[in-house]
């Protein structure tokens, strides 16, 4: 099958001072168009750095990830950031929208640069923010500025879905909210989806578990059959 | 009580290593604030401490006399008795001319006092530095100063030949007249560029040598120089000093005085007694001439008689031999006539006689023939009878009767013989004496002839005679007549001669008289000799350097606080990033249990520490730096010796305290807020600013056409209020300071072209020798038409006067021209800001504007004028005219002599030449000296220059003002827009994930940044204005008002610097937001 996204034995080292840390120590995995991946691990395993890579904010010391048919580890820093551009959409953990736009705004921001993006007030309606559009993230919850997180992600209309921890600063329903949205763009708009977690307990919502180690694929789990992310309790 | 505990401490410095180019930051903008304040300010008092050193070495005089007649022996020796005098040097000095390379120069010759040249000696005044060479050692060797007065081209060895440069001769006064320059000094006698005026050549002293005092042969010390006892210790720029000096200054005026009387008198004598002498000269002089003249006319009078007397001789016998040759010619005139005559009448007789005599011959012949026919009659009838009486006698035979008869007949015959015989006798007789007449008569006639021509002849010989004695007496006479012609030629020569001769030594004489009288005049104008004391205040080049010393003061008085305030605020926002940047740390400590106190303390040791080693290092630095770099700017105008940099003690605390203290109290307004907070807000990341709707979104139509960036701009705008005030204030700051310093360019040059060419409307001002009434004034006048270089001129009293209103009193010039209307061709009065003209009414006084704001005079106000001490003379002002340079006070003749109760004497002219270029006015000037009348020229393009040289060395210190306005405008921007920034860390990072390019992501910041360096730099522009005014009206000197005008052009360049000092500091920052990485930046709260 072809594989939409490959990491072939992906290293990353830090030199802090005469010590050398390897974030990464041989990542090698697969991920096909459309799935819902989830990358599990406990705190420092490495998760957060593959994502990094991934999404071309962080480079590979070794190996090599393509995405696409492109080897974007061979890309330089404005290949980069093109590919940041077009091609991918992060939700962080602290959302970090730009405080001083709206949530409409914040979105635009982000496909006033995109080759075809999603129209903002759409995407914002669709997760649920048709009465928020004009408040500032101040002004709005945490789990609505996740969403507009998401929605600025989503209106990019990008190849990728990177979510960092995404719930990590929301509470239990809250969180699920987010998640089903998530799962539910996944399959709607056949987007390929990753989210971190160190939540094994969401592991069911996923096509693929991968878990991480000691800057290592510990395991790839494969689910024929997720669950939806309501029916998941923990 | 602040209690640091170990831990703490120990972290306070190791924070300090640990963000070590925080603390640096700090440090630099201190230290860089304390060194321009410290510095500056120091840089005044750094300058008079190093003058007063280098005076106190070179023992420059404390006091200076001069005297109108110059100083003898008596005069030295009173000197010295003064009290408190110290040590007394008498002095020569001459002002001469030399050519060199071409151009003549004034070149002044003081005296060198050889034999004191060794230090001990306290009379060694004004001492010489020798910079190269040696001092003279043979008579004709000099000194001279090197370098900028005189030509390049003379080094040591170069001869100078001196002139005196007026009609006396310069070995007059000098025993030699070349000079060869065997070394080059450096005096404090001299320090500026101002050498003085002179009364020779083009009227200003080019540069000076000194030659041995022996070389002087002046009867009188021209100068005496003084050192006061313990004024050397003193400052000499203080008013310890003044206070030293005057005592001994009012007891010189006082000896002076007793002396100029004593002088007087001497002079007086000497004068009345050599006008004596010159008198009996002059009267043995005409005495001579009288009896010279006497003998000379007598010996004229003598020939002229003589000569008269031979003319008379010769006339007499001129007259004579004319009249004897007149008469002798009349004689022959008239024995021509009577021999015309005669022979007129004896043509005529001759004629007749002829006629006659040709009847006479025919009657002769006739006669003869008859006489012979008588004769032979006779003959025959004496024959006949002979022959009878033969017959008779012999003939016997006769009869008587034939006897009787021929008896008868012989006696008849007899009878009638004799009678015939008789008669032929008679006849013969008659007829002979008939030819004798005629012979006799003939030979009257010839002797007649003869006689006539013997007459002829002799009368022709008297004649020929006559004519030679004509001739010769004729010759002789013209000789004579020459000879007296000539002698009447001599005479008339030795008449003229005498004539001429009497007229010139009469003309001597007269003049000889009259220079008595003119003598006698001048003597008794004579005015007792007045004797200036002169302190150093009234040395020019001391109270020059002293006023570039204040000048550079009152500059400093503003830049430098405004840095200082600068330094604050950048300090300011440093310390608040860093106590945000450790929130949670202070969180913790604040959960620990330490007191706010304490955990401000922190901050405050760090800010202090900062402030306070950039203090320090600033004071070390900014003393030596600044004073060094200002002083040295100067010293291309002054002779000075290397700089003193003290180490101000009242500068030092003063910046330190200023420094530190702002800083702490930055410090303490950043840490306040922070530690007002709970331990848990402030152990959470910071809430980041709210966003807030602005107020232009309200203006929905200008809001909705604005492009989506430019809403974030707006947006990110408002919100940062703290960043965006000091941002603008900074940029405002810089832009200020550059306009200032750019305006304050424009106003001090503005001042020379504005006064000089807009106001003054003149090119050349020529001082009279005497003061004169106007009606006195045509001789001068004259000459002046006459010379076709000057055009229009007018006659002016220039005068300095006290004039007052209230209780405010100021010195200015009191000036009247001749006439009101007139002068307003020369002097523009008006109005500076309205631009309306004034003209000068004999109501009342036009004052200028700086003096009538600085007795608050105005329009309409009375002012009074001080005469004496006590009297004060009231006029009412009726203008105020823009000027610059000066105060002065403008009167018209008529309310002169009103308001001083005499008429007006006028001592100046100003007047318009046809050409300004420097070589016509050196000619000029040395051809209008010539005349005598005049005793100085100068140019205003001269006074204008020397003004412009002057103001020149304020651009040097304004540039270096400009050049730390710009380098501290950059500090204040990059420290900002880092700060900006840091804050936005997350954000930048942000955008940076959602794929802008690095270009984009640099205009997302710089965006803000270039509208606030805009908004600042046009705040900047408009309190650029404000400041500068404050700076003029701080920094003027008391005799100069700065133009108050800045050129469009000055707006420009602080507008493009402004912009320029922001564009590279956003190229330097684009590198730094190149470097911030996403992941690091966006790192979790893990």
């Amino acid at each position: 099958m072809y594989k939409y996204i490959e990491l072939i034995d992906v290293k990353k080292y830090y030199e802090m001072g005469e010590v050398e840390i390897k974030a990464l120590d041989g990542v090698s995995l697969s991920i096909d168009k459309g799935e819902f991946i989830v990358i599990a691990g406990s705190s420092g395993a490495g998760k957060s750095t593959v994502l990094n890579i991934l999404g071309g904010m962080d480079t590979s010391s070794d190996g090599e990830v393509i995405v696409d048919g492109s080897e974007i580890s061979k890309y330089n820093s404005k290949q980069l950031t093109t590919y940041r551009r077009y091609d991918i959409g992060f939700v962080f953990q602290f959302y970090n929208l730009v405080q001083n736009l709206t949530a409409v705004e914040n979105v635009e921001l982000a496909t006033q640069i995109c080759k075809n993006p999603l129209n903002p007030r759409g995407v914002l309606e669709q997760v649920g923010l048709k009465e928020r559009m004009d408040n500032f993230p101040a002004q709005l919850s945490g789990g609505e500025q996740q969403r507009v997180a998401i929605a600025r992600a989503l209106a990019k209309n990008p190849k990728l879905l990177l979510c960092d921890e995404p719930t990590g600063a929301l509470d239990y329903n809250t969180g699920k909210a987010i998640l089903k949205l998530l799962q539910d763009t996944c399959r709607n708009m056949s987007m390929t989806v990753i989210v971190i977690t160190h939540n094994l307990a969401i592991a069911p919502m996923a096509d693929k578990i991968i878990k991480v180690k000691n800057g290592r694929v510990e395991s790839i789990e494969i689910n024929e059959n997720p669950i939806p992310v309501e029916r998941i309790e923990w | 009580m602040v209690i640091m505990k170990n831990a703490l401490i120990k972290d306070a410095f190791r924070e300090i290593r640990r963000t070590l180019s925080k603390f640096l930051s700090i440090f630099a903008i201190v230290a860089l604030g304390v060194a321009f304040f410290a510095g500056i300010k120091a840089t005044c008092p750094d300058m008079k401490i190093t003058a007063d050193k280098y005076f106190d070495e070179y023992r420059l005089m404390d006091i200076k006399l001069v005297s109108t007649m110059g100083f003898n022996e008596d005069d030295i020796n009173t000197i010295k008795k003064v009290p408190g005098i110290n040590g007394v040097l008498p002095a020569y000095s001459i002002d001469t001319i030399v050519n060199v390379d071409k151009e003549d120069l004034v070149i002044k010759v003081l005296s060198l006092p050889v034999d004191k040249m060794n230090n001990t000696d306290e009379s060694y005044i004004n001492r010489v530095k020798l910079v190269e060479g040696r001092y003279p050692e043979k008579p004709g060797e000099c000194l001279a100063e090197k370098g900028k007065m005189l030509n390049p081209g003379i080094a040591i060895g170069s001869k100078l030949k001196l002139n005196s440069g007026e009609s006396k001769d310069i070995s007059e006064s000098l025993k030699n007249t070349e000079y060869t320059i065997v070394g080059f000094i450096e005096t404090p006698y001299y320090i500026s560029f101002e050498r003085g005026t002179s009364s020779i050549g083009n009227g200003k002293v080019n540069s000076f040598i000194l030659v041995p005092k022996e070389d002087f042969k002046m009867p009188v010390y021209t100068e005496v120089f003084l050192t006061v006892k313990g004024a050397r210790e003193l400052f000499t720029y203080g008013d310890n000093y003044n206070e030293a000096v005057k005592p001994v200054k009012k007891a010189l005026e006082d000896k002076g005085k007793v002396r100029a009387d004593i002088r007087y008198e001497e002079i007086i004598s000497e004068a009345n007694k050599k006008l004596q002498d010159s008198r009996n000269e002059i009267k043995e002089a005409e005495n001579k001439q009288k009896s010279e003249l006497k003998k000379a006319e007598e010996k004229l009078q003598d020939a002229k008689i003589k000569i008269a007397n031979g003319e008379k001789e010769l006339q007499d016998k001129e007259r004579e031999t004319n009249k004897s040759l007149s008469d002798g010619e009349a004689k022959i005139a008239d024995g021509y006539k009577k021999l015309q005559d005669g022979y007129a009448q004896y043509n005529l007789q001759l004629e007749n006689f002829n006629a006659a005599k040709t009847q006479a011959e025919k009657e002769f012949l006739s006669a003869d023939e008859k006489i012979n026919a008588a004769e032979k009659q006779i003959s025959e009838q004496e024959t006949q009878l002979n022959g009878m009486k033969q017959i008779l006698a012999t003939n016997q035979n006769l009869s008587e009767a034939e006897r009787a008869e021929l008896e008868a007949k012989v006696k008849a015959y007899d009878e009638q013989l004799a009678v015939a015989k008789q008669q032929l006798e008679t006849s013969k007789t008659q007829l002979s004496s008939k030819k004798t007449e005629l012979a006799e008569g003939e030979a009257k006639l010839i002797s007649g002839k003869q006689a006539l021509d013997n007459n002829k002849k002799q009368l022709q010989d008297q004649e020929t005679k006559l004519q030679a004695n004509k001739i010769k007496a004729e010759s002789e006479f013209e000789k004579a007549h020459n000879k007296l012609e000539a002698s009447k030629v001599e005479l008339q020569q030795g008449i003229k001669d005498f004539e001429k001769g009497k007229k010139e030594s009469d003309e001597k004489i007269a003049d000889g008289y009259q220079k008595l009288s003119d003598a006698e005049e001048e003597v008794k104008k004579l005015e007792k000799p007045l004797w200036y004391v002169l302190d150093r205040n009234m040395h020019i080049e001391f109270v020059d350097y002293g006023k570039a010393a204040e000048r550079v003061d009152a500059i400093a008085q503003v830049f430098p606080v405004f840095f200082f305030l600068i330094a604050a605020l950048v300090c300011l926002t440093t310390m608040t990033r860093m106590v945000d940047e450790q929130r949670i740390y202070i969180g913790t400590l604040k959960a620990l249990g330490y007191s706010k106190m304490s955990i401000a303390a922190k901050y405050m040791v760090y800010a202090m520490l900062a402030s306070a080693s950039g203090s320090i290092f600033g004071l070390v630095v900014g003393f030596q730096v600044f004073p060094t770099v200002i002083y040295n700017a100067y010293r291309i105008m002054y002779t000075m010796p290397p700089v003193i940099t003290e180490f101000n003690i009242h500068y030092a605390l003063l910046s330190t305290a200023c420094a530190v203290l702002s800083t702490t109290i930055a410090t303490w307004f950043a840490c306040y807020k922070e530690l007002m907070e709970t331990p848990a807000i402030l152990m959470r990341p910071k809430a980041p600013r709210a966003g807030k709707r602005i107020f232009l979104e309200r203006i929905k139509f200008l809001w909705t056409r604005l492009n989506f960036t430019h809403k974030v701009t707006a947006r990110n705008l408002f919100r940062y209020k703290k960043r965006f005030i000091m941002t603008i204030l900074g940029i405002g700051g810089c832009t200020a300071l550059l306009l200032s310093g750019f305006g304050l360019k424009d106003s001090i040059i503005s001042i020379v072209s504005k006064q000089y060419y807009e106001l003054y409307n003149y090119q050349m001002i020529m001082s009279l020798e005497k003061e004169i009434y106007i009606e006195n004034s045509k001789n001068i006048a004259n000459e002046i038409s006459k010379e076709s270089r000057i055009g229009s001129y007018i006659f002016v009293k220039e005068q300095s006067i006290e004039i007052g209103k209230g209780d405010k009193e100021k010195i200015a010039f009191l000036y009247v021209p001749e006439d009101t209307k007139k002068v307003e061709d020369f002097i523009t009065f008006r109005n500076r800001i309205s631009k309306e003209k004034l003209s000068l009414k004999d109501e009342g006084v036009i004052l200028t504007e700086k003096i009538a704001k600085m007795l608050q005079a105005k329009v309409g106000d009375e002012i009074y004028i001080k005469d004496g001490d006590a009297k004060k003379l009231k006029v009412k002002v009726t203008g105020i005219t823009e000027n610059y340079l000066s105060h002065y006070m403008y009167m018209s003749p008529k309310l002169y002599e009103k308001v001083y109760g005499k008429k007006i004497k006028f001592q100046q002219i100003l007047a318009k030449t046809s050409d300004t270029s420097d070589a016509f006015q050196d000619k000029l000037s040395i051809d209008i000296l010539k005349g005598g009348d005049i005793s100085s020229v100068s140019f205003t393009s001269g006074i204008s220059s020397d003004f412009q040289e002057m103001i020149g060395s304020l651009n040097y210190v304004i540039l270096v003002l400009i050049a730390s306005a710009g380098a501290l405008a950059f500090v204040v921007l990059y420290n900002l827009t880092n700060v900006n920034v840091t804050e936005r860390l997350r954000e930048i990072a942000t955008i940076k994930v959602l794929g802008f390019y690095d270009r984009e992501v640099s205009s997302y910041v710089y965006r803000e940044n270039i509208i606030l360096t805009i908004i600042g730099m046009v705040i900047g522009l408009v309190l650029g204005i404000f400041f500068h005014k404050f700076i003029i009206v701080t920094a003027e000197i008391d005799y100069i008002m700065f133009g108050r005008d800045i050129k469009a052009l000055s707006f420009l360049y602080a507008a493009i610097l402004t912009m320029v000092f922001s564009g590279v500091v956003n190229f330097v920052m684009y590198f730094t937001l190149r470097k911030i990485g996403m992941v690091e930046s966006l790192k979790s709260m893990d």
